[in-house]
């Protein structure tokens, strides 16, 4: 019963669902900078924690970008496109930390659009507009 | 009248350490992010087995004055007690680093300060607790507190969702989208839950406080409020998380994703309200679990044993806890993520599982710790399925965390 | 005692209590006199951590002496009650002794109250 889970489980993991999945991953961390940006705004949030948002994403996103570049089951022009996209992604907010001012909200937000039809077009989907 | 408010107040303690720690409240993130309310039953159906199980420990302690350990020791002998002795060891010191970590991790929020400052003294300020505290004082400030969380609820009505979506989310459903993760979520949902540190720490609790067979009522009442409590509050974390992240395409991977989403219900105040409620409910399961620890060490070895006493009355005790502490405060030096190492911590409290519930089954029906008060058939059948569960997740449990992590 | 006795059931890892209530242990084994003139009897209930450790395997329980005697500052030796001193107390088995007293009992506990315990504040010395 152990085996048929384990050998089930290892024929499951699908490769491009893994690299879709950290294309959102990359995407979920430009809509919560956005996200933590907006309620900066509303003074709902302090500076310290927009410092932790922005810190932390940026930390994410290396990571993130690493293993988009590491995975060989993608084609290398689809892992740099990508991989690149979560450099300026990274680029835009740790700039933003560094001047202790909040990002561009369009340029995220593009860079986010970017990475979610990437990940769309990963899963064999036809690219949709994002809900929001 | 007193006597039964405080009787709520273990099942609403207990409930924290189910419902609302570091873990429960980041897979609910995660779960209500990702998938909406489609995770909601995963909840319920952790709730109904933890309130089966509290009530059953309850009627052992209040008829028999034992504890689970005291019984499956007692009926099943050492050598195979030490089996799920080890591993409820092993899980409880690895949650309770979490709950330590998701601790630091609210101030780290709150105020930008690493939760490598903020471990040193958050785990001191559980151990004075502990040391000077007894535990009355300890279940009643943390019941007290705890009601905090209910800001979560307080967002979830003021958010105003589609009741009729809400309610379908109770019945299980195909995902559309990642059917791994989903189930993995499902799994990692319904490990945090039924955890075997509930069962112990609750009849523990019951023993403590002395309850009689004048308190089986009560008992089964309690354990259903409490955990009720508990589920109410984890499903509403669920319904903000779909609400407030789910739209913006967050997924809640980490909890800064997700620490402003009370702000957008609640203003102002939401931001705060997430980190007390974070900090609060990591607080009460840390005490929770530093105590389990000290109870089921104590009780496998025979020690006298009880918070309500002095240390100096029950030395072996209060340095168990002690030591424990001073050890699961290295991984957060260390600078390992609380979630992270808490979705590790659910995976292998989900294969504990079964070697705590399996011999409940034996226990609950023995004439001799239970007199006149065994399993009726609901129960036994309830017991049974629960059993079941907590098979197919530890079967379940390691695959699904590698596809779906 | 009753006439019948489940020796495993009844009285192997049973809760142990002194005449104060307060809990000295568990049954960890149970030591039968051999006679020549007469089936066995069960002469005593042994306490220790040596004797559990031997129920698992008798080359935990040899390492755990040496480590006990390498390492630990008081003696984890394994104390015999005898059956005489015994009664059923509901599901455990009250023993007539006092705990604090005795200075077979207890050890570790009183060593640890004297040198550890007693010097934190707060403890109740």
């Amino acid at each position: 019963m152990v085996a048929f889970v384990l050998v089930a489980s290892a024929c499951g993991r699908d490769p491009k669902v893994t690299y879709a999945r950290l294309l959102e991953r990359a995407a979920s961390w430009s809509a919560s900078v956005q996200f933590t940006a907006e309620m900066a705004r509303a003074r709902y949030v302090p500076r310290a924690f927009v410092h932790d948002v922005l810190s932390t994403s940026v930390n994410a996103l290396a990571t993130i970008r690493r293993q988009i570049q590491d995975d060989r089951d993608v084609d290398a022009r689809s892992r740099t496109q990508t991989a690149d996209l979560c450099w300026r992604l990274a680029a835009l907010v740790e700039e933003a930390d560094r001047a202790r001012a909040l990002p561009d909200d369009r340029a995220l937000r593009d860079i986010e659009i970017r990475l979610r039809a990437a990940a769309q077009a990963a899963r064999g989907l036809v690219p949709l507009e994002t809900p929001w | 009248m007193v006597k039964n408010l405080t009787k709520v107040g273990l099942g609403i303690v207990t409930s924290v350490g189910g419902f609302l720690e570091v873990g429960s409240i980041g897979t609910g993130l995660q779960a209500g992010a990702t998938y909406r309310f489609s995770l909601l039953w995963a909840i319920v159906v952790g709730t109904i087995c933890v309130a089966f199980l509290t009530e059953m420990t309850g009627r052992l302690a209040a008829v028999s004055k034992h504890t689970v350990v005291d019984a499956v020791r007692g009926r099943f002998g050492f050598p195979f007690h030490a089996w799920p002795f080890g591993a409820q060891v092993i899980v409880d010191l690895f949650v309770l680093a979490s709950e330590l970590g998701g601790a630091a991790l609210a101030w780290q929020l709150a105020t930008g300060i690493s939760i490598r400052v903020w471990i040193l003294p958050i785990t001191f300020g559980i151990w004075l607790l502990l040391w000077y505290g007894t535990f009355d004082s300890i279940e009643q400030s943390v019941a007290l507190l705890g009601l905090v969380t209910l800001s979560f609820a307080v967002a979830a009505w003021r958010l105003h969702p589609d009741w009729s979506d809400v309610a379908r989310g109770l019945l299980p459903q195909r995902p559309q989208t990642d059917p791994t993760q989903h189930a993995y979520l499902a799994v990692a949902i319904l490990g945090a839950s039924i955890s075997p540190s509930l069962v112990t720490f609750y009849s523990s609790g019951a023993v403590e406080e002395k309850w009689t067979p004048k308190d089986l009522l009560p008992n089964r009442i309690v354990a259903w409020i409490g955990m009720g409590f508990g589920s109410t509050v984890a499903m509403a974390v669920v319904i903000v998380a779909a609400l407030v992240l789910a739209p913006r395409g967050i997924h809640a991977d980490s909890y800064q994703q997700a620490a402003a989403l009370l702000s957008v219900p609640l203003g102002r105040w939401g931001f705060t309200l997430f980190c007390a409620s974070l900090f609060i409910g990591c607080v009460g399961a840390a005490l929770e679990l530093a105590l389990d620890l000290s109870y089921i060490v104590a009780q496998t070895f025979g020690w006298d044993w009880g918070e309500n006493k002095r240390p100096i009355e029950e030395a072996r005790f209060a340095l168990t806890y002690t030591i424990a502490l001073a050890l699961v405060m290295v991984p957060s030096l260390l600078g390992i993520d609380p979630l992270k190492l808490t979705m590790f911590s659910m995976a292998i409290t989900v294969l504990a599982l079964p070697l705590v519930v399996g011999p409940l089954m034996v226990v609950m029906n023995d004439k001799q710790y239970l007199k006149a008060h065994t399993n009726g058939f609901v129960t036994n059948a309830a017991v049974i399925a629960i059993v079941v569960v907590a098979f197919v997740l530890a079967m379940l449990a390691l695959p699904l965390q590698w596809l779906g992590a | 005692m009753d006439k019948t006795l489940d020796l495993v059931r009844d009285v192997l890892d049973v809760q142990l209590i002194d005449n104060a209530d307060c809990r000295i242990g568990r049954a960890d084994g149970v030591v039968l006199e051999l006679r020549q003139d007469g089936p066995p009897r069960v002469a005593a209930i042994e306490v220790g951590a040596i004797t559990l450790a031997r129920r698992i395997h008798p080359t935990l329980a040899r390492w755990l002496r040496v480590l006990a005697i390498r390492w630990l500052p008081v003696s984890i030796r394994s104390v015999r009650l005898p059956m005489s001193l015994c009664r059923e107390s509901g599901v455990d088995i009250a023993v007539d002794v006092d705990a604090h007293a005795d200075r077979r009992l207890l050890r570790l506990e009183k060593w640890l109250i004297r040198h550890v315990v007693q010097r934190l504040p707060g403890s109740g010395a």
